[in-house]
């Protein structure tokens, strides 16, 4: 906590160094949340590269009043809702519908590599409704409290709690159905 | 079959893998974005060049087409024709973003009382304030210490910096390139200048920008949590050599030192306004919480009372005075923190101390759908917004 306090100071004041800091910090654990909130990895790409950008350019006048993870995660997991809603208000024909939920293609300029068991599980997280993923994924990946999620989500901590108790036996249960078969 | 302990471990343990080259050109373009002027808005509605670029299924020419567009909606947001004399406000803006050291003269002006403080600074995190009266405060912010040297008495203090609070250069550093508003010209000292006002984080920041040479001639800063408050900057003078020395925090030979009273480390919070507000009205004749809480108008009245013998309470030794001063400044500073967003209101006035029934302050505390309420007895609670008094 006291080291990401002093990576702010120094970034506010224009270091790069500490910017550099940063993003190898919490590149990967934003990455992986991202994939785990979104369906298409293109948009969980997205998603993180617009919020280092977002970060990037309030740095001048950033003021750190909690930790440095949760204010990012918390940047991730609105923005990919934001994508969400955007595709669910648009209709969009989700690229889902035409290919498998993780393209199997590794593209030279792709960001996230895929490893079967991170697919696998990404695979059976898009399977869970999108309340139920975003508190697994935020309570497990992302660390976050569940006073935090409910206020991410609008919604009381006994729901939030109830969310994830759901998702998880959802994933459990899709999961452990995959190894049976 | 897996139970959710083991799910909830593999889900936690998996690690991801990342694309090598691309971390690189994603941090490339950070940095980048970092070098370009300060101030530039970044639109979250734009759409993201970058991953259309990279990840689209559309056409070349299709790409072509939003590439184009793209750079059409970044002109249409930063352009317009060139206002000549805003350059020289972002000239003195850019010159203090940049300035490695900077020297120059505040006063701080509270109601009748003015204060004069040399500034000194030196990146990284280097301060110097010489204040009216002999007394010198040092930062070292990397070094998370401070000295405080009391030059009539031959003492000092030593303390260890617990939070960052910024000082007025640091805010300075923080404010855009686009002025708010562009003033009339004036004459300050025998010198043109015209007034450039930036409206930053609820306080009114006008320069005072000499219209032949660009210097920046005087600052002036309000507060509106504190209408008779204002500090004016002048001297200004950037990247000049700054001896080190200046910034020791080695006390002075023949110095002795003097402890710091034992002092609440915390962050200001409601707790320590009640604390304020209790003193007052416990000490107060009559019993009734203060007419204001901006900070010149509280000393004021404070010091008629006391003249008036409307000041209760038992006499202190130099040290319990210290120490109550530590307290209940603590409890003016929440007050002077709050700001527009906070949405808050005093309405202590005649209001006598143990009226639970009366709320005499309430805020939004940030990132809050409710707003926090103090009572005339001085308990408190969270409300909805709809429940406020009207």
């Amino acid at each position: 906590m006291l080291e990401d306090k002093l990576l702010v100071w120094k970034l506010r004041r224009g270091s790069k160094d500490a910017l550099r800091v940063i993003y190898e910090k919490y590149r990967d654990d934003l990455l992986r949340i991202a994939a785990g909130l979104l369906k298409e990895k293109s948009h969980a790409e997205d998603a993180v590269h617009d919020v280092f950008t977002a970060f990037v350019s309030a740095s001048g006048n950033f003021t750190l009043t909690g930790s440095l993870r949760g204010y990012l995660t918390t940047c991730v997991a609105n923005k990919a809702r934001n994508i969400n809603r955007t595709i669910s208000r648009r209709g969009m024909v989700s690229l889902d519908e035409i290919e498998p939920a993780v393209s199997d293609m590794k593209r030279p300029d792709e960001w996230i590599i895929y490893d079967e068991q991170f697919q696998h599980i990404c695979d059976a997280m898009a399977k869970l409704p999108y309340e139920q993923r975003e508190a697994v994924v935020l309570h497990i990946q992302g660390a976050m409290k569940f006073r935090e999620i409910a206020k991410l989500q609008e919604t009381s901590v006994k729901t939030a709690l109830s969310r994830y108790r759901y998702g998880l036996n959802k994933l459990r249960s899709i999961l452990n159905d995959e190894v049976t078969k | 079959m897996r139970s959710a302990e083991t799910i909830k471990k593999l889900i936690k343990n998996t690690k991801i893998k990342t694309n090598p080259e691309v971390n690189k050109a994603v941090l490339d373009g950070l940095l980048d974005q970092m070098d370009r002027a300060e101030g530039a808005e970044v639109n979250a509605q734009q759409p993201n060049t970058w991953s259309i670029i990279m990840k689209s299924k559309i056409t070349k020419f299709a790409a072509v087409a939003v590439i184009i567009i793209a750079a059409l909606i970044g002109i249409n947001q930063f352009g317009g024709s060139i206002d000549l004399s805003s350059t020289a406000f972002a000239e003195v803006i850019q010159q203090i973003h940049n300035a490695r050291t900077a020297t120059f003269i505040t006063e701080v002006q509270m109601g009748q009382g003015v204060m004069k403080v040399k500034n000194f600074y030196k990146e990284p995190g280097l301060k110097r304030n010489e204040i009216q009266g002999g007394t010198v405060v040092i930062d070292d912010l990397a070094k998370r210490k401070a000295i405080v040297i009391f030059t009539s008495e031959r003492q000092y203090i030593e303390r260890d910096i617990e939070h960052e609070e910024d000082g007025f250069f640091e805010y300075l550093k923080t404010l855009p390139e686009r002025a708010t508003e562009v003033l009339e010209n004036k004459e300050i000292d025998g010198r043109i200048v015209q007034g450039f006002c930036v409206v930053k984080e609820g306080i009114d920041t006008v320069f005072w920008i000499d219209v032949k040479t660009n210097d920046l001639v005087r600052l002036e800063g309000k507060f509106p949590n504190a209408p008779n408050t204002q500090i004016v900057g002048t001297n200004f003078k950037f990247d000049v050599e700054l001896d080190d020395a200046l910034f020791s925090l080695i006390p002075p030979d023949g110095y002795t030192r003097k402890e710091l009273p034992k002092s609440d480390k915390s962050k200001v919070n409601h707790h320590d306004l009640i604390n304020l507000l209790r003193w007052w009205a416990t000490n107060m004749e009559g019993h009734f919480f203060p007419p204001s809480l901006e900070p010149a108008a509280f000393g004021k009245i404070g010091m008629e009372m006391k003249k008036a013998g409307k000041l209760l309470g038992e006499s202190k030794t130099k040290e319990e005075k210290m120490q109550l001063m530590t307290k209940l400044s603590r409890g003016l500073q929440f007050a002077m923190m709050m700001r527009p967003e906070n949405d808050w209101h005093y309405a202590g006035e005649g209001v006598e101390l143990g009226d639970s029934a009366t709320p005499i302050w309430w805020y939004r505390p940030q990132d809050s759908q409710t707003y926090r309420v103090i009572y005339g007895d001085l308990t408190f609670e969270d409300v909805a917004p709809e429940d406020l008094p009207k």
